[in-house]
């Protein structure tokens, strides 16, 4: 029986799996951030004036803006002017209209990735918008969903085709000038989804984007914006894998929901970028804002993540809880290995009357991998009858990782309840040799006892993703017990 | 560099350049701390540990040294535990007159020449820990109002049990304040507010035993407007077992800014009670360092605050070695506009294996316009250990309250019973009978000044 000293060993030496490059020809925008390269973006997506102005003051609001160095992460100065903000498949002016048409270089990718759209399209029941770099190249089941009235494409064929719903959702929740990078977002963006669903409507499928960083020194800008109309239900999925590379990539996404009245948003991840190889060197830097707006009463948001990639996470999915009775839901799996490190939580804000919200999450650390949860709960005057619920618990693999908590709750409303809790474990040797006795080998105890500790969260996740998120929960740590 | 307006550091520079006589040997490290305090200035709410905490009332007021003032007959002793020997300290200076204090160990006012205030053992450590230099881990920072205290205390009390020493009787030390009345300085806009910096250091000696009590008072309760800004060094040796009991119970206008430190050694053990009644805006930081295997400590606190209180508890616990444990429980009940910041932080090193840490906030909120902050926060470096921590904000249970209602109890009764059930946790635990006693009686005091909301 191999020890667990040999097993870190054979794991640690372990590549990145889905590491790989494919040359397809890029029309990229030189690199640099200025308000030409902005001009430059809108004008090649045909953007109206309005788009462009608004791009342009967040741009005017970022320079004013410092980078936050509050987050328990460490990183390389980066260097905003070395960085192409624009690249999209040379065939973005002819687009395929099936599949068939798609670059065959582009599907074969796909294929390594797992992602087979032609079989997802007949076995999973899952529309596929998937974005490569930055434009989207191929988009499924849309027939389908416009019967129902839902609006399921790119942010930029719905800048085109719906101008008035993203005029008058685009920024709402996530202001312009909220933080450094979702202002450098607002600036920049390239591409994204975009997904309204009428009144009433229960979305009958899983929407799915799978997103994928290609090029070169380019970074991802998405830009995602679901409107979950009165009484209405969307489960939306995001999932990534990155190619092997080197130089440092940058990733700074926004996604926005807003939920109305008696609808129902759930918005799961599996993020699985490259972290990186053993040393740290590579990797993504993911600085995504994400954040919900419980609109209208008895409306629920409900966030799932599990998150295995990136070098640096600077995460914090949130809900607004501003309708009564709304619910906010927050359920993540952190995972950092070698010399990842994951600065993630979540922020949930009652103004409501009766706002409840949970929050579970799950921090595994291992290698030298540093993992932060770092969580606001904030209960406001008027939240009558607030409900939080918080537990974090974190599990430490091998002796030089760092495991850390740090939750803020603020609560200003005495009939307000709200309960924190978080705990900090390691797997038992006693556990191992339980396992070990009973003829399962080491490294499959540890893939045991890590799935039952995340079992809460992946409960919640879509069937298909959840038995991906058990995947990439091995690759990422097997063998690592200490 | 440019100081914006009521933030600036030159009236307590000022200050500085006119103390009075000092002990000698401490020139070094007291200019030592005050540049470390120039150079840091006030903290604002940009600095992270600071963020919940507005100085903004504080830094408007003009300091002032504090007054000499000597006390009329009986003021002090409604404080006093009659059977304790006692250390009293008005304003910040030895009262020998009214003290007693023990003999079997060491117990000397500072500033009192020939007392043995400047002993080896007393040099060795004081303002060693606290002097506001970053004692622990490197982003702990600088804590200005230590380097303050550090600056500029005048007089203060040094404890030294000797090895082995078991010391029954706890030791009291009182620390009065009674501000001159505000009337000669009306020149302008600026309130003053008198300053006095309280010093405290205890050195327990290898397995000795003793106990503490520390007071902070004022002699009319509804004369504010003074600062104390108060620093307890606490050096606990190898097998020392040192019990610690903060009772504030100053001016409900009063600042009140303290930082504690203790330092363990191989199985020691250091318990420390925080009571804080009093005071208008009052913080405390307290650093815990686990410096030697099998060390223990426990950091409890309890704050019952009213009206437009401000409470902040920050306290940090470092594992640095093997085998320690740490229990934190703090619990508030806030009432009125009342505000307080609870934020705990759990550092365990990677050489500290087998830690356990347990860490607790409880808020109770008796008003709508009361708000608890809660910050809990846990950085673990180290795989083999046990921490957890918990949080809780909420108000009286209905159902308890409907209980007791159903047999006949009065809604106020039964509201002062459900609260005191809460709190009496930690006023239990006080082992000193009249100390007990005198926490209770506050406590309860405390609560039958408001009703049922």
């Amino acid at each position: 029986m191999p020890t667990a000293a040999d097993t870190i060993g054979a794991l640690a030496e372990r590549d990145y799996e889905y590491g790989f490059v494919t040359d397809v020809e890029q029309d990229t925008a030189p690199p640099g951030l200025s308000e030409e390269i902005i001009a430059f973006i809108s004008a090649k997506k045909n953007e109206p004036q309005w788009l462009l102005d608004w791009r342009l003051q967040a741009y005017r609001g970022w320079l004013k803006m410092v980078e936050p160095t509050w987050a328990n992460v460490r990183y390389e100065p980066i260097d905003y002017q070395s960085i192409c903000y624009y690249a999209a498949p040379k065939s973005d002016d002819d687009r395929p209209k099936s599949l068939d048409e798609i670059d065959p270089e582009i599907l074969a990718t796909y294929e390594k990735l797992g992602i087979p759209l032609r079989e997802q399209e007949m076995l999973a029941g899952v529309a596929v918008d998937a974005v490569f770099d930055s434009v989207s190249v191929a988009t499924t089941f849309r027939e389908k969903l416009a019967e129902l009235g839902v609006i399921f494409c790119s942010f930029s064929e719905a800048v085109q085709d719906h101008p008035e719903l993203v005029r008058k959702y685009l920024g709402t929740v996530v202001p312009r000038r909220d933080n450094f990078f979702a202002a450098l977002n607002s600036a920049v963006f390239s591409d994204g989804s975009f997904v309204y669903i009428p009144k009433g409507v229960r979305c009958p499928m899983e929407l799915s984007t799978y997103f994928r960083i290609n090029a070169m020194n380019t970074g991802q800008f998405e830009r995602t914006l679901i409107i979950a109309e009165e009484g209405s239900y969307v489960s939306y999925l995001e999932g990534c894998t990155a190619p092997m590379r080197d130089e440092n990539q940058l990733h700074a996404a926004v996604v926005e929901l807003i939920a109305h009245e008696d609808a129902q948003i759930k918005y799961s991840t599996v993020q699985n970028w490259y972290p990186g190889d053993k040393e740290g060197v590579g990797g993504i830097y993911n600085f995504v804002t994400k954040r919900g707006l419980c609109e209208g009463r008895r409306s629920k948001i409900s966030w799932t993540q599990v998150e295995t990639g990136s070098a640096v996470t600077w995460k914090y999915p949130s809900c607004i809880l501003r309708g009564d009775d709304s619910v906010g839901e927050f359920y993540s799996v952190a995972v950092s290995n070698n010399r990842q490190q994951a600065d993630t939580g979540t922020k949930m804000i009652h103004v409501g009357k009766r706002t409840s919200s949970t929050i579970i999450s799950k921090g595994i650390s291992a290698g030298e991998g540093q993992n932060t949860y770092r969580g606001s709960v904030r209960i406001l005057r008027s939240a009558e009858d607030a409900r939080n619920f918080s537990q974090c618990d974190s599990m430490l693999i091998g002796d030089r990782c760092g495991a850390h908590t740090f939750p803020y709750i603020d609560v200003a409303n005495p009939s307000a309840q709200m309960e924190h809790e978080a705990s900090t474990s390691k797997i038992g040797e006693d556990q191992i040799f339980y396992c070990n006795q009973r003829g399962i080998d080491t490294e499959d105890a540890v893939s045991m006892i890590v799935n039952g500790f995340c079992k809460e969260v992946f409960r919640e996740l879509p069937m298909e993703f959840a038995v991906e998120a058990q995947k990439l929960l091995e690759v990422s740590l097997e063998g690592s017990v200490g | 560099m440019t100081i914006a307006s009521g933030r600036s550091t030159a009236p307590y520079l000022d200050l500085y350049a006119r103390r009075g006589g000092e002990p000698e040997v401490l020139r070094a490290r007291r200019q030592e701390a005050i540049e470390r305090f120039e150079a840091a200035g006030f903290p604002t709410g940009r600095d992270e540990e600071w963020r919940q905490t507005n100085l903004g009332s504080l830094l408007r007021a003009a300091p002032a040294a504090a007054s000499r003032r000597p006390l009329q007959g009986g003021e002090a002793a409604r404080f006093l535990y009659p059977d304790c020997p006692r250390m009293v300290f008005v304003n910040g200076r030895y009262a020998p007159e009214i003290s007693s204090p023990p003999r079997q160990i060491t117990a000397v006012a500072l500033a009192e020449p020939g007392a043995g205030g400047d002993t080896e053992a007393v040099l060795e450590h004081l303002g060693a820990h606290a002097s506001g230099r970053a004692s622990c881990s490197a982003d702990a920072g600088v804590h200005p109002f230590a380097a303050l205290n550090t600056g500029l205390f005048e007089d203060g009390a040094a404890i030294v049990i000797p090895d082995g020493a078991v010391v029954e009787q706890p030791l009291q030390v009182l620390w009065l304040n009674a501000p001159a009345a505000p009337a000669a300085e009306s020149g302008g806009d600026t309130p003053a507010v008198e300053v006095s910096f309280p010093r405290l250091l205890v050195i327990a000696g290898e397995n000795s035993q003793a106990s503490v009590i520390e007071t902070f008072a004022a002699v009319d309760p509804k004369a504010g407007g003074y600062f104390v800004c108060p620093v307890s060094e606490f050096v606990c040796g190898a097998g020392s077992v040192l019990h610690h009991t903060r009772l504030q119970a100053d001016a409900t206008d009063a600042f009140h800014l303290g930082f504690q430190h203790a330092q363990l050694e191989r199985s020691a053990s250091f318990d420390s009670s925080s009571l804080a009644f009093g005071g208008g805006l009052v913080r405390n930081d307290t650093v815990g360092l686990l410096d030697g295997e099998g060390s223990h400590c426990t950091l409890d606190g309890l704050y019952v605050i009213d009206g437009s209180q401000f409470v902040d508890n920050h306290m940090r616990v470092e594992h640095r070695q093997p085998h320690t444990t740490s229990h934190q429980l703090y619990k508030g009940v806030l009432d009125g506009r009342a505000r307080s910041v609870f934020n705990g932080r759990i550092y365990v090193h990677q050489a500290a294996q087998k830690t356990d840490a347990k860490q607790t906030n409880r808020n109770l909120l008796l008003s709508k316009s009361a708000l608890a902050n809660s910050n809990p926060q846990l950085e673990i470096f180290a795989d083999d250990v046990r921490c957890t921590h918990g949080s809780t904000i909420g108000r009286l249970d209905e159902e308890a309250l409907f209980y007791l209602r159903s047999r006949g109890i009065e809604r106020e009764q039964a509201h002062a019973m459900l609260v005191y059930a809460f709190a009496r946790e930690l006023v239990e635990k006080a082992s000193h009978e009249p100390l007990r006693q005198d926490l209770e009686s506050r406590l309860l005091a405390s609560l039958n000044g408001g009703g049922p909301r």
